[in-house]
Formats: C-alpha cells, sequence, structure tokens
C-alpha cells in the first residue's frame, strides 16, 4: 500500500467517510478541521492512500497540531532565570489536539507513522518559530499508553494532560533540527540573496 | 479552642463559641430571619462551613498548581533523553507493507 500526509484539503479528502471509532474525534475532522485549518487556528495532517483515479481520496488517519502558551505570572525569579525567560514569563508549546486512525485501518501501525510526522512537525516548528512543549489530552486509556509509551508523561497536578520536552524529541530528530536551522523562505531562496 | 478528637461519635454536635459585637449579632440575627435558613446556628454554619470548604480548596488548588509548576519547570530544564521506543520510531517510522511517498 503506498500512502502519503497531506495537508487538510476540504476539495481533495474525504471527510465524511471518516471514522475512528471515537464520536468527539470524527466531529472534530469532519466539521472543525478544515475551518480551523482555513483561520490558520490549527494545521491537520491527513494519511492518504495514494492512488490516481480517486477524485475525492479516502483518509486513513489524521492530526492536528494548534500553538499554545503557558503564562506564568507566580514563576520565581530563580525559575525564570533559569529558564532564561526574565520577564518574558510564558512557556511556548503545541498541542496535539486529535489523531486518529479509520476503523478499518488500526492495528497497521498507522497511528505511528501519524505520531512521528507530528513529532518532526512539532521539532521543524518549534526550532523555527519557538515551542518548548508538545502537549495532548489523551481522550481514553489506550490512547494514554500509546502517547506515553512515546515519551509523553503526565505531570503531579497536570490532571490527565501529557508532556513531553521539545527538547527530547529534539535529540530523537536531529536532521529535523538540522534542516530547520538550514531553512530559507523560498522567495529569498529565489533571489539568491543568502 | 476546642478541638475534635477521633474518638469522638460522628454527627455529634459540639458547641463552637466566639465573641460578637453587638451589631454584628443584630446583624447577623436580622439577616438569618429573613433567610432561609431560619435561625442564626443554621444561618451562620451554612455561610462557615461554605467559606471553609472554599478556603480549603483553594488551598489545595494553590498547593498543586505549585506541584505541577515544579515538575512543569524540571521537564523543560532537564528534558529526559529519548527512550529506545521513541528512538525506534525516530528511525523506522514506516510500517512493513507500506510505501511512504514523500512529497
Amino acid at each position: 500500500m503506498r500512502v502519503a500526509i497531506e495537508p487538510l484539503d476540504a476539495a481533495r479528502h474525504n471527510r465524511a467517510a471518516f471514522a475512528c471509532g471515537q464520536a468527539a474525534v470524527d466531529t472534530y475532522f469532519r466539521q472543525v478541521a478544515a475551518q480551523a485549518g482555513k483561520a490558520l487556528h490549527a494545521q491537520t495532517y491527513v494519511l492518504i492512500e495514494v492512488n490516481e483515479d480517486a477524485p475525492l481520496k479516502k483518509v486513513l488517519g489524521f492530526y492536528t497540531l494548534t500553538p499554545h502558551e503557558y503564562r506564568d505570572d507566580e514563576m520565581d525569579p530563580v525559575t525564570a532565570k533559569a529558564l532564561k525567560l526574565k520577564n518574558l514569563r510564558r512557556i511556548p508549546a503545541i498541542l496535539l489536539g486529535q489523531l486518529g486512525v479509520a476503523l478499518s485501518r488500526q492495528g497497521q501501525g498507522l497511528g505511528r507513522l501519524l505520531l512521528d510526522h507530528a513529532f518532526r512537525k512539532t521539532v521543524f516548528a518549534s526550532y523555527c518559530v519557538g515551542g518548548a512543549l508538545l502537549v495532548t489530552d489523551p481522550i481514553d486509556l489506550n490512547a494514554r499508553a500509546f502517547y506515553e509509551k512515546y515519551d509523553f508523561r503526565r505531570l503531579p497536578g497536570g490532571g490527565d494532560r501529557l508532556y513531553l520536552a521539545v527538547k527530547t524529541l529534539a535529540r530523537a530528530y536531529p536532521e529535523v533540527v538540522a534542516a530547520a536551522r538550514a531553512s530559507v523562505a523560498p522567495s529569498v531562496r529565489e533571489h539568491g540573496s543568502v | 479552642m476546642a478541638t475534635l478528637a477521633a474518638k469522638d461519635v460522628p454527627g455529634r454536635r459540639r458547641r463552637l463559641s466566639l465573641r460578637v459585637t453587638d451589631e454584628e449579632r443584630v446583624l447577623i440575627e436580622r439577616a438569618a430571619l429573613l433567610s432561609s435558613a431560619g435561625d442564626i446556628t443554621r444561618f451562620v454554619m451554612a455561610a462557615t462551613v461554605e467559606a471553609a470548604r472554599d478556603a480549603l480548596e483553594q488551598h489545595e488548588a494553590t498547593r498543586v498548581s505549585a506541584e505541577w509548576r515544579r515538575h512543569l519547570y524540571d521537564l523543560l530544564l532537564n528534558p529526559p533523553p529519548p527512550s529506545g521506543a521513541l528512538k525506534k520510531l525516530a528511525a523506522a517510522p514506516v510500517p512493513k507493507g507500506i510505501e511512504l511517498v514523500e512529497d
């Protein structure tokens, strides 16, 4: 099976037929994801099977990333200094808002494939614009076990939310860090000034 | 100050005495009679128990939030190295039998 991961395109990806077995996730994908992407509130990536003939591609899975931020007005000066935040008492983060694999394709490693893609996007974005944490809210215990296997962890007092330091990811994806460091905006490259 | 011993029978009513000014007493009496509580004891107890619960909840929330913050900073300042599972994922994300077409 040949697959590709692409940014969600409502005109090309079949949203209505997608079902992962979690109503909240399905509803988000069918009704919210495209609008959120259009408004640049979030970006959704879909895993599709590559077949030339179908105009509306079947979606095998998807995930959504969105910017997030922790504000901390009570941060003690010592910690703030250690974090090199000084007066800027905010921690930029990325929220893995949604991730789902179609019911008919579960158990084939596609969730891993999507998570890897999300990790790469997170590292790339974090090294371009900042981002210290990747966080997610697992929908059930299975989802939590899946994320915890790949280094997400709960924090005491942090409820069910799971946290992963981008610096941990960066060590697993050094080539993505290098690509982000080396990347330039296309117009700059075309004009040859770098 | 009265203390509650563990051997006390649960639900047993005990006396809680406190001093108030005449003005405060009149104010509380008037409010109690107008309220749904009907008498001073019930009125004062309803308000006091609720305030006590709020205070404890607030304290607990602050304590939990401080604990969470400490752990969050620890994660940021001392990010753990990637686990074997994460390194394996990064090295070989594409499952067997699947070909990922890169854009």
